[in-house]
């Protein structure tokens, strides 16, 4: 990240939404500088369009702004909160968009980093138990799970793209995401960056 | 269903794969104040949420941050905010106008008050600036040392996996151990055993692998069959979902030439006098 603008210091997740809650734009552009590569990169798989990821990034930290009050702590921390969010509206877009033949190469995405040092070094601790706990799935849940995450498609969709049977697709979702939860435990109960 | 059983549904129910009437009751469950099911949902939503932590971050367009900050910064939160004090409230009566010289006079003083309430929050704002950053930092170095704690749990536990693999291949090298095979029985036909029996300490170890867990309150309990037909507990172990082998080792109070054969049954939780479930593992115990 890091594009120039003025900072203030950075505080935990729960104070920025305690000032952001109290009308202070600087604790959003904090939380921004924090979350938004992640989101922002998200946004770009689901919609395979920089425009249109701009746009739905843009959407869900005003939605942050505007409603604060919609993110319950209680349900999950703050990123999971922003990636529902974002996942949810570029999936709406991307059925809305009907044809996904729009999609643009993303490898020239220039990579980023999270708003600082410290927040690298723990977005990099958590992706990495993230893709080893992907690494740790077969292919084929990996594929039907990916698929079902970011492309948009219904189950019933994702059956006719692969060929195979409905059941065996919720079959493969379903022992993946199992394996997942097991070896994402640790990251759940482990430390939280907010 | 149990909760145990709504604990996958959840998953599916986070990755849009249940259909109306499936998704309908889970929701009603957890709204009728599950306490369980609520933590299950918590669970399998940040499953999904953690996916995109796989991606390599993509920094957003330049600009966005700042176009974001600007419109936030002009405009209040309209949804949730109430209406801001000092602004004039719709229901307020007109007040008579006033000469243009108080009007004057009142503004400059609004903006010397203005300007010596901006400064005054400038410095706030700086001062609180520096013990955010200090909290900040120190919210980090505890995440950092969660971390570190986590990585070192993980070595612990592989060093021990490594002692007890070390082990058994030095028990299993010694010309001083003896090791017999258990074969499954019908009731277990995936299950195996080894036996490792060092004859001067009296010292043996079971390994028994392809067991399913033994059921609730339910346990597996090792028996050594003497030459004279007595059954003697060497002792009971679990096997929980997921486990590849299960181990249990002890000394005997008998010599290897005594024992004729090794057997595994289930048995109630705590284990019995003698064997009264089904036969699971069976091997002899003789050298060859």
């Amino acid at each position: 990240m890091g594009q120039g603008a003025p900072r203030r210091g950075q505080a935990g997740d729960g104070e920025l939404l305690g000032a952001l809650a109290a009308g202070d734009a600087a604790a959003l552009g904090s939380l921004y500088d924090r979350y938004s590569s992640v989101v922002f990169a998200l946004c770009v798989r689901i919609l395979g369009s920089r425009a249109d990821a701009e746009e739905v990034l843009a959407d869900v930290f005003w939605e942050l702004w505007s409603r604060p009050g919609r993110y319950d702590p209680g349900r999950g921390n703050l990123l999971a909160y922003l990636g529902t969010l974002a996942r949810s509206r570029a999936v709406d877009r991307l059925r809305s968009r009907r044809s996904r033949a729009m999609r643009e190469a993303t490898a020239a995405d220039p990579p980023a980093e999270a708003g600082s040092p410290l927040d690298e070094a723990v977005f990099g601790e958590r992706r990495r138990l993230v893709q080893r706990a992907l690494g740790e799935l077969t292919p084929d849940q990996r594929q039907a799970i990916e698929l079902s995450f970011y492309s948009g498609l219904s189950h019933a969709e994702i059956s006719d793209e692969l060929r195979e049977p409905l059941g065996t697709i919720k079959s493969r979702i379903r022992s993946g995401l199992v394996r997942l939860r097991d070896s994402l435990r640790t990251l759940h109960e482990g430390p939280s960056p907010s | 269903m149990t909760c145990d059983e709504r604990r996958d549904l959840w998953l599916l129910l986070a990755a849009g794969a249940l259909d109306a009437d499936e998704q309908r009751a889970l929701l009603q469950h957890v709204d009728g104040g599950c306490p369980r099911c609520a933590g299950a949902r918590s669970e399998a939503e940040a499953v999904l949420a953690h996916l995109p932590l796989a991606l390599a971050p993509v920094a957003p367009p330049a600009g966005l941050r700042e176009r974001l900050v600007r419109r936030a910064t002009g405009a209040p939160q309209p949804a949730e905010r109430g209406p801001e004090r000092g602004r004039p409230s719709l229901g307020a009566a007109p007040e008579r106008a006033r000469s243009r010289r108080w009007l004057a006079a009142a503004a400059v003083l609004a903006l010397a008050a203005a300007v010596a309430g901006v400064a005054w929050r400038q410095a706030a704002l700086e001062s609180r600036g520096l013990r955010d950053e200090i909290a900040r930092l120190w919210t980090m170095l505890e995440e950092a040392r969660g971390i570190v704690a986590a990585r070192e749990a993980e070595i612990r536990s592989l060093q021990s996996r490594i002692d007890d693999q070390t082990h058994l291949l030095a028990s299993y090298r010694s010309p001083d151990t003896s090791i017999f095979s258990l074969a499954g029985t019908d009731a277990s036909p995936a299950a195996a055993g080894r036996l490792f029996w060092e004859k001067g300490s009296g010292r043996w170890e079971l390994h028994a692998a392809g067991l399913e867990p033994p059921g609730p309150e339910k346990t597996y309990q090792l028996w050594f069959v003497t030459g004279d037909g007595r059954k003697v507990s060497a002792g009971t172990f679990d096997v929980r979902p997921g486990d590849e082998v299960a181990t249990l080792d002890g000394l005997a109070p008998f010599e290897l030439a005594e024992v004729a054969a090794a057997a595994v049954t289930d048995e109630p939780a705590g284990g019995s006098p003698q064997p009264t479930g089904a036969m699971r593992l069976l091997g002899q115990v003789r050298e060859s």
